[in-house]
């Protein structure tokens, strides 16, 4: 690891940069990642989460968990990210295999990788205001009023965008692993 | 996680996948160590604190195009980096299929602060300077030795804005709410439509309470909230306001 970028700052309760950087690089990379962040881009949007992070490191309010507060950056960044670039999405979601001519077989699915790439692309079949809830809440175990926060919205409508969420993100993963079992 | 009132658990199959999800790894030490190496160069020196240049945004397309927007931050641009760090620095501009998308302005959840893209100084195509044919007998002009107009370049002034905003959070934290609350108005008296005026009411009302002036907190709340619906500083100032009604 190199020399830290940022000390303590003297008689504030600032945390160090470099202590917040350890603590929640993982946590940021994840949830960019689930957030709908490329593989081939992550290291790029969490440089992004960490200079921003840096920048408001005096306001952030120590007596608080750090880890929603990392995730709120990252949920900026990763809005950003597919807004910016909406054709990832379509590309994906194109590139989704059709359960009828690529099903992935039960063996394959027993490994945790295969698993995690089904829950990214369930997770992609849901919009942005889905995602950002269901994976803050879901993935991120946030809680419902300190989501609201995050995303300046009111905690009636993420439940019901929670709720929305959970169901077409079971359906896809249904739909995905070929298990539908709709007729 | 606990389930939140009316929703049902998830199916165990799928809380299965979740966990899975849960138990992915993160970046390897050797990537975190080298995204901490880029990090350093990005806002451990030669950049002004807080700087942002985005890992995201990439470089100009075809040569016709300088970029140079910012995402925001609470403190913005600084002084490019010099020219061996500029190819480890990416640019802040994404290019999308040859066009410059500018990345809208960060924001985060609690303290933070977000430059809205209306104040973002969008990149602009630098064309040939339009040179009219001079006419052989033509006499030319006398040189203009009127004094140009010495306006500080964009960035200089994001610059001063941001050092002066520097000197009021630090004021800020050390306690020094009269002397942060000078530095805000004068920051207002010197910019008044400058790129950190969000910014700057945000610390003004952090004074305002630290200086207890209920009344006028309250008041410069409600004006902020007004102008800044949206803002990342909300949580922080409402809070900082509340607080003065809970005493």
């Amino acid at each position: 690891m190199h020399g830290s970028i940022v000390t303590r700052v003297q008689g504030t309760a600032a945390p160090d940069f470099d202590a917040v950087y350890r603590d929640g690089l993982a946590h940021v990379w994840k949830c960019l990642r689930r957030l709908g962040v490329r593989d081939k881009d992550l290291e790029d949007a969490a440089h992004d989460v960490f200079v921003a992070v840096h920048g408001h490191l005096h306001s952030y309010d120590v007596t608080r968990p750090l880890k929603p507060w990392l995730a709120g950056f990252a949920w900026r960044v990763a809005s950003n990210y597919r807004r910016a670039a909406p054709q990832r999405r379509e590309e994906l979601v194109a590139s989704m295999p059709d359960p009828a001519d690529d099903r992935p077989g039960a063996d394959q699915l027993a490994s945790g990788m295969q698993q995690r790439t089904l829950v990214l692309r369930a997770l992609d079949a849901l919009d942005d205001e889905k995602r950002a809830v269901f994976v803050l809440h879901e993935l991120e175990g946030m809680a419902i009023p300190e989501i609201a926060r995050v995303l300046e919205t009111p905690v009636n409508t993420l439940y019901s965008r929670l709720r929305l969420g959970r169901a077409l993100f079971v359906q896809q993963v249904r739909r995905l692993a070929g298990k539908d079992a709709s007729p | 996680m606990s389930e939140p009132e009316g929703l049902d658990a998830l199916p165990p199959d799928v809380e299965a996948l979740i966990e899975q999800e849960l138990a992915a790894p993160g970046p390897s030490p050797d990537l975190a160590a080298r995204m901490h190496g880029k990090l350093a160069a990005t806002v451990g020196k030669g950049v002004a604190k807080g700087v942002l240049s985005s890992g995201i945004a990439v470089k100009a397309g075809a040569g016709a195009l300088l970029v140079g927007a910012v995402i925001a931050s609470t403190l913005m641009r600084g002084t490019p980096p010099p020219p061996d760090e500029e190819k480890a620095l990416p640019a802040p501009v994404k290019i999308v299929d040859e066009k410059v998308v500018v990345l809208e302005p960060m924001k985060a959840p609690a303290p933070p602060h977000v430059v809205e893209a209306s104040k973002m100084r969008a990149p602009e195509p630098i064309r040939p300077a339009r040179m009219k044919p001079r006419k052989t007998e033509e006499i030319p002009a006398e040189p203009d030795v009127r004094p140009q107009p010495t306006e500080p370049a964009p960035q200089d002034t994001l610059s001063s804005e941001n050092a002066l905003l520097e000197q009021a959070r630090v004021a800020l934290h050390e306690g020094r709410a009269g002397d942060a609350l000078k530095v805000t108005r004068s920051h207002a008296e010197s910019f008044p439509g400058g790129s950190l005026v969000e910014e700057r009411e945000a610390l003004e009302i952090l004074a305002l309470a630290g200086l207890r002036h209920v009344e006028d907190a309250r008041a410069a709340l409600r004006a902020f909230r007004s102008a800044h619906p949206r803002s990342i500083f909300l949580p922080v100032v409402v809070d900082a306001v509340d607080s003065l009604d809970l005493e």
